[in-house]
Order: C-alpha cells, then structure tokens, then sequence
C-alpha cells in the first residue's frame, strides 16, 4: 500500500533569521508567545531559547524588587515558566564579581545544576558555571563552594595552571601577592590575544560541550584568528616546533576538567581533535570509563564524537609522563597516543543508510571496558567488537579479537499478536506518530503473528553489565557480558488497512522493550565462542524463535550468523530517557537495576550474569535477588524501610512511600582518575601563595531585590527548577582596580540565580 | 533629482529616485561613500530579487517622505502597537513567500520601517488565532506527540486565559 508520505521541511516562517523573531516578539503578548511554543517543536525550541528569553526579559522587564510579588510578576512577564518546574521562586542567589565576556556564553553544568542532593546530608548540589573571563582565560566558578572556584590559565611554555577565581579577580591572571604587598607575576599567557604570532594564532574559541553528570568538563580549544570581528579558525603550521605535537598541523584541542571537589578545576585529560568544520561535534564520553577505571597496565579515556560524514571513537592514553618535576603539568608530556577507531569498520554504515541526519542525535555507541583492563567492547547498532587494549601498537592502534553482529542490525522486528498488548485504539493512536518510513513490511502476515512490529528507528543502547566489579581476571570461557538495547514500537502499514502515516519521522521516546544479549567476557571466551554457539547456549535453534515473556513468540530476521537476544522485558513506565528522575509509582513497573552487588548473586548461577529486573507493583517490590539496599536511593535507604518477605518481595506499606522512592541508579564505581601528582603539588603551591578568598561567596537576595542591567546569558535550569543569567547591572561599582595593576580592570558582572522549588 | 540603478540577484537592473533608494540605509551609506556618484554603474543587491526588489521600491516612492524614525525604537518596545496604515495593509497583502521575502529584504537593505510594518503583519497573523489556526495558516507541522502537547498544555494553562 502506497503511503503519501512528505519530506519534512523547516516552516519558511521558522527559518527566519533570529533577528527577525525578536522583531516579531516584541509585537506578541505572552499569550500569543504560548501559542507560537505549542505548535512545534521548531517554535517550542525556539522561543524558549537564551536569546528569545533574553529579549523578552530585557525589553518586558525582569523581577520586580522583592521576591514576595516576584511569582506574579514572573507569571505575567516571562514565558518560559513551562520549563520550570513549580513557578514559585524561593530563593535567589546573587554571586558579584564575576568578570565574563560578554560574547561568550556561560555554561551550567546539567545534570547537578540545582537539582536536590539524594544525599543525607541534605545538601544541595548547585552546581559549577563555566565562562570564558573577559581576558579569555576559562573560569570554573563553583556555585556550592564559590572560594573553591578556579581558573585554568595557560602559560607561555604551554603548560596549564589554576588559579583561584577570588585571586584572579582581585590581582589578576596569574599575579600573586606574598607577605601582603610583594607582588609576584606567573608566567600566563592570555588566551584572548597570543603572543604566538608565528603560528599566526591571535585567539582561543571555547566550547563547552558537556559536563557527563557534573563529573567532567570537556571543553573544545579552538584555534583562530580574529577577522573582521569573526573567529576565523586556523591550523598552526607543521614547522611550528615549540608547538607540536599539539597543535601544529591540523588540530584543536580538547581537555577533560575535572570538577570533582578534590581537583576542581584540573585538567585530567587532554587530546587533539580535528580541525573544527560544520556541523559542530557531539561529543559523547564515555561517562563510565573515563579516567575511571585502572586497567592493568594502562589508562584509557574513550570519547566518541561525531561530524559530519565521521563518527569516531578517540581512545585516550592518559598514561602519565611527568617530566617537569611536579612543577606544571605540562601538556606536551601528558599528550595521549590518540588511536582512532572509526565506526564504519564496525558495521555502522550498514546500520541506518538514509538517516544519516538524524544518527548524530540519536544514535548511540557504548564502550565497555571489562573487568580485567584487558578488552574494551564497542558496541552499536551493528553488532559489538571486542579490542584488546593491554597492548596497543606503538603506532597506534588496537587489535580487535572479535566481533559478534546482530541478527538484525538495524532493527529488531518482533512479531507480537497485537490484542495482547494493545487494544487497537491504542496501536492506532501510537501508530499515528511513529509509523515512519523506515517501518518494516511484515513478511510474515500469514504466518499469524505478523500483525506488528517492534522496530526502533533509532535503537539505543542503554546498558550493559559486567557479572560484578570484582577486578582481575574472569573466570574462563563462561562468564558472560550482558548488551542490553531498548526499542520502541513501530506499527506497520499492513497491520492497520487504512490507517496513514501522520507524521514522517518517528522520534525516539522513551523505551518500551529492552533486549538483552550475552557475549563471553573473557579473551578465552571471546576466542572461544561463536555466534552459533552463543546461540545455541541461550536455547535459540535456527529457527529463532524465543519466548516473549513466556508467552509470545517472537522471530528475528537477516543475519544468519548474527546473535540473537536472549531475552526480552516490556517496560511500562519507568525506564525514561532521564533514568536519574524520581519514579512515579501509579501502576506496575519493570525496570532494568543496574550494578546490584553481586556478592548476593554469586551464590545463584543464574542471576550472576544476568542484567537485574525490578518489579514494582502497587503493594510489593519485586527483585530478582534479595538485595533492595542498593536499589533505592541514599537518601531513601534510611528513611524507607519496608518489611521484608521471603523471595525477594519488599512490601511497600503505604502509597506515599511507593510514590516518592527514588530509585538509585548512580553506579557505584569510581569514576575520577587520581588527579596527577604534579598537579596537586602545583595547585597546593598556588593555594600557598595565593590562599583563600571569599570575595564570591554568594549573597542571598535581600530587600533591595535583584540587580537590574544588562542581562546575557539567560539559562533555565536543566532540571527545571531554577533560572539563571549574568547581569550588569545599569550602576557598575567602580572598577576594582587593583593596588598596582592600572590595566587590570573589568566591568563586574553579576551572577543571578533564581529557584524555583 | 537624480536617478541611480539597482541591480537585483537575477541580473535585473531597476532604475529608482537616489532620494527613494536612501530609505535603505544600506545604499545610503553606500552612496555615501562612494561620494554619492552611482549614476553610471548598478548597485548590487545580490539578496534580493527582482521581484521582490520592486515591492520593496514601491514601498519606499510611497514613504519616501515619512520623517526617519526615531533613534532608539527599543526604549519602550512594550507599548509597541500592531496598528498598521491602510496603505500598508494593502500593500502587504501578498503570499506568505513574498512577505517573507520582504521582511527578510528589509533587514538586508536596513530599512526599519518597513522591516516592522512586515512584522507587524506577521505578528497580526497570529493574533487571536488558536495553535490550530497559526499551524494552517503558516502550514506548520504538528510534530509533538500527544503526551507532550497535553504537557505543554498543563504548564501553561495560566497564559490560556
């Protein structure tokens, strides 16, 4: 059946540049604005984007002076109030003296921003904002801990070096003070206009890309030249021998920061990236092994980035070469063997031909280190590859020991009666928006069950386990890793005659099936099993067909030499694509349980390599196991204490308990590299030289209410729960010019954070 | 008075009154620089057709002698009214492609005026009408599923009053 189906095109009206949407903004009343954002996700986007609510804010006014009348007048006035969370502002932070740019963006680190700690110390984690200093150098300012707060400086010898902010700000980059008016000059070099003019360089450009969890900042160098008033990047020359290896050639820099509270602010990784091109990279770090893990004999960092026509994995060395005796750490010394590993090699074009413009977003790859530093299994749509990484090439490189293939790599058609699951207005509804064009024809109509198909356009891989963290080597061919991918349904034409696709490109939502697979752990294992074997050990003949949750069969295509999973789990509700938010508890849930202890499964062979399932239901918690203290979140560990059955059953007393339990999902492994010795050292000789300040230590708001000014850099919070933006204010205190130091003055901008609770 | 050319993005060569061509401050300065002396060769507008650069002259022989506007329009953008002349209105009765191509014309070419009248049409376009009506009238997709519709819906129920 020939479906009409419309290439999507950007509305003209929404391809209008941003300019001209401020222009239009200011004609609309809030009302109107509410509309333009229920439209589209374009509009959506848009109108809740920093220079949209910049404007609005700048031209339409801000808070009023107090905070008691600040929620009316926040309700009347500024429109993203959808994205926070309650609307009801409790509490506004005012942090002075922070000298950003005022081209440069800041950055909020995402995850922890505001967000309540689980912790029982009830503290609140509020996070670190990232800004580039009106000189260029890169402030790390911790909005907990403000004296804490750092700035990485470079110095001329290219080497790294932090100073605090508090002392950055009163003397000046790289200036220090002794015995309390001896002034001492650092050797720094501003990163807003180099001294380097052989390498014809005048300017850094600072990206920063993501901050994995609050763990780690990466941070994107970009070399350029200011032209015209526009960055205009550049590639150092070969010849440029005080520069290489880093930068001659072709390459921008990446660091990997640590914003951990015991090295706040210290560079822990540093590689070179491709020369920067449109569009920008996405970067993704592998949260779970970098600088986290110590293999055996080496440290890797993988970060996989992508752009266009490449999507690359970068293993990072991050064996250290302290050659400067402690004094700096120096970056030509800490410079990783990069080894690139492009992802074409593992099947990935094969994966999604023709969706090329949308893998960058959705598309996932995992890396998994295993237990003993030896292998690192790269997993992606296509199938998964074990590297041996205990002994990469002087040149550079990484033997892989296997690869496995999905039966099905692009998706997995799964043909389920669909009255057992869905009634038929509710596949209809479903069917309406993810029906898309690369839903696959079901071949197997006649056969009885071939009436719908769970088909993930965009497949995601959500987990995987290793069987316990118990380190050193595993035990022999047997021990399996556990691949866990979830998928979305997708209707296809022919199930629903007369029913047409509404829209064109299903989005991926939140996961309604999770497929597990299990491949050896082990070098031994991996050189030992085939696919076939894997398949024949989980039970599954030729002909493919596996229970679905006892009850369904289900059938997997293509690929006779690919695996096939060996176990599938419907979710309802609870798996979402911010696994970390607090569970609502309204029906039964299974849900995937991460890093249970595996001490308690040990004893039963057949838990120990299998991925945990918890089971919520409205009187009982059910789990595969009978370890629930690493389930529930710290802080509901203490307060939450339910009566204890035998097989695993917790029973939940009362409704309240049930829908406020916080699930516990931060893995418990450690993540943070040891900081290098030699910066420690460093940091501790500028903390002796420089010491501490509290000049940002943040101020509640008091009567006088929140600065008025110039607003940049406007940031609804992530989690919802807070706003935040950089004022200067319309009277600037005078310049604090400091004792000495005449050409070292800003304008001071303040730091306004607003929450909503 | 004397005449300059205009040459528009499809090699078109428009000949227009320099005193209607300086309601673009971009050809103002332009000429200003040049000593004011473009008899004998085309300005280029490489962003801007022929089509739309005659919509554009109209415009201007029609305002050529509107006083200039004042300096500083975002003082008080809030009282900013969306009652456009009748003349206007007619005048910017034309397909959505066109208007867009107005607007975006007259922010190349900085002639602020005409560059609000044009945003002032589009900002009436949506006055009044439900997100049904703005998604048809300015053929937008609808790509939000349900539960995020019915979401955005719920977190702004005080701006549907």
């Amino acid at each position: 059946m020939a479906s009409e189906q419309v290439e999507p095109q950007s509305p003209p009206f929404l391809s209008l540049p941003v300019d001209i949407h401020l222009i239009i903004l200011d004609y609309l009343t809030p009302a109107d604005i509410f509309k333009f954002r229920t439209i589209c996700r374009g509009f959506y986007n848009l109108y809740c984007s920093s220079p949209i609510c910049s404007r609005y804010l700048a031209t339409r006014g801000i808070f009023p002076q107090g905070q008691d009348s600040a929620r009316a007048e926040f309700d009347n006035t500024f429109l993203p109030q959808a994205r926070i969370r309650n609307g009801n502002p409790q509490k506004a932070v005012l942090i002075e003296g922070l000298r950003t740019s005022q081209a440069d963006p800041l950055y909020f680190t995402k995850s922890h921003a505001y967000e309540h700690s689980s912790a029982s110390s009830g503290k609140e984690k509020d996070g670190v904002a990232i800004y580039r200093t009106t000189t260029g150098d890169v402030a790390f300012l911790n909005i907990a801990e403000p004296a804490k707060s750092a700035v990485l400086l470079f110095t001329e010898g290219w080497e790294f070096t932090i100073q605090s902010l508090a002392d950055y700000n009163q003397n000046g980059p790289g200036v220090a003070v002794l015995n309390g008016n001896r002034r001492m000059s650092m050797p720094w070099w501003p990163t807003g206009s180099s001294k380097k003019q052989s390498i014809e360089m005048d300017k850094f450009d600072v990206r920063v890309h993501d901050d994995f969890g609050g763990q780690v900042a990466l941070i994107e160098l970009v070399w350029g030249r200011t032209i015209n008033g526009r960055l205009i990047p550049v590639v150092p020359p070969e010849s440029e021998t005080a520069w290489r290896p880093i930068v001659a050639g072709t390459k921008t820099l990446g660091l990997v920061v640590s914003l951990s509270p015991a090295s706040f602010g210290h560079p822990i990784a540093s590689f070179s990236l491709p020369a920067p091109t449109w569009p920008p990279a996405e970067y993704r770090l592998n949260t779970s092994y970098v600088a986290g893990v110590t293999p055996t004999r080496k440290e890797f960092a993988f970060l996989r980035y992508q752009r266009k026509e490449m999507d690359t994995v970068c293993a990072l060395e991050c064996t250290r070469n302290d050659i400067y005796g402690g004094q700096f750490w120096s970056l030509p010394a800490y410079l990783p063997s990069v080894v690139l590993i492009p992802l074409e090699n593992l099947g990935l074009q094969d994966y999604a031909p023709g969706v090329q413009m949308f893998m960058a977003s959705s598309l996932d790859v995992h890396i998994q280190p295993d237990r003993a530093g030896e292998l690192v299994f790269i997993v992606t749509g296509a199938g998964v590859t074990a590297f041996d990484i205990s002994s990469a090439s002087q040149y550079g490189g990484f033997k892989p020991v296997k690869s496995y293939w999905w039966r099905k790599s692009g998706q997995m058609e799964i043909f389920i009666p669909w009255e057992l699951v869905l009634d038929r207005e509710e596949v209809q509804t479903i069917g309406a928006w993810r029906l898309g064009r690369w839903a696959p024809k079901s071949r197997f109509s006649d056969r009885g069950f071939g009436q719908k198909t769970i088909a993930p356009c965009i497949p995601k891989i959500t987990k995987s386990f290793l069987p316990g963290k118990k380190y050193g080597g595993g035990d022999g061919d047997e021990e399996m890793f556990t691949i866990v991918r979830a998928y979305n349904y997708v209707v296809t034409h022919e199930a629903y005659p007369g029913v047409h696709p509404q829209r064109d490109v299903p989005q991926w939502q939140r996961p309604e099936f999770l497929l597990t697979w299990e491949i050896p752990l082990t070098r031994k294992g991996l050189e030992r099993y085939t696919a076939e074997m894997l398949n024949s050990r989980a039970g599954l003949g030729s002909e493919g067909m596996v229970e679905y949750q006892g009850k369904t069969p289900y059938q997997c295509l293509e690929n006779p030499d690919g695996l096939y999973p060996c176990k599938i789990v419907e979710l309802q509700t609870a798996l979402t694509e911010n696994p970390s938010g607090i569970l609502k508890c309204f029906e039964t849930h299974s849900v995937l349980v991460s890093d249970m202890p595996q001490a308690n499964f040990a004893k039963r062979e057949e838990h120990k390599t299998k991925p945990r399932w918890l089971t919520i239901t409205m009187k009982s918690l059910i789990v595969e196991g009978d370890e629930y203290r690493k389930v529930v979140g710290p802080a509901d560990r203490y307060k939450w204490r339910p009566k204890r059955c035998p097989n695993g059953i917790l029973e939940i007393r009362n409704a309240d308990e049930r829908e406020t339990m916080e699930l516990n999902w931060d893995t418990q492994v450690t993540r943070e590299k040891p900081c290098p010795r030699a910066v420690e050292k460093r940091h501790s000789i500028m903390g002796l030289v420089w010491g501490g300040n509290t000049r940002l230590e943040p101020e509640a708001v008091l009567e006088r209410g929140l600065p008025r000014g110039k607003i940049s850099h406007v940031k609804v919070g992530d989690s919802g729960n807070f706003l935040a933006y950089a004022c200067v204010p319309d009277r600037t205190t005078p310049d604090n010019s400091m004792i000495g130091s005449s050409k070292w003055s800003y304008k001071s901008a303040v730091l306004v954070i607003v929450r909503y609770d | 008075m004397s005449t300059i050319k205009l040459l528009s993005s499809d090699n078109a060569e428009l000949a227009v009154d320099k005193e209607v061509a300086e309601r673009s401050i971009l050809i103002k300065n332009m000429l200003e620089d040049v000593g004011g002396d473009m008899s004998d060769q085309a300005i280029p507008i490489p962003n801007v057709n022929e089509a739309v650069l005659r919509k554009v002259i109209e415009w201007c022989e029609h305002h050529k002698s509107d006083p200039p506007p004042p300096a500083d329009e975002d003082s008080d953008s809030r009282k900013k009214s969306t009652d456009i002349e009748e003349w206007d209105q007619k005048f910017m009765q034309v397909d959505q492609e066109m208007l867009f191509e107005i607007i975006l014309a007259a922010n190349y070419l900085d002639i602020k005026p005409l560059l609000d009248v044009g945003c002032k049409t589009v900002a009436n376009m949506i006055k009044g009408k439900s997100p049904e009506e703005i998604r048809k009238t300015f053929n937008i997709q609808n790509d939000f599923t349900p539960e995020e519709e019915d979401q955005i819906r719920r977190e702004n129920e005080w701006a549907e009053e």
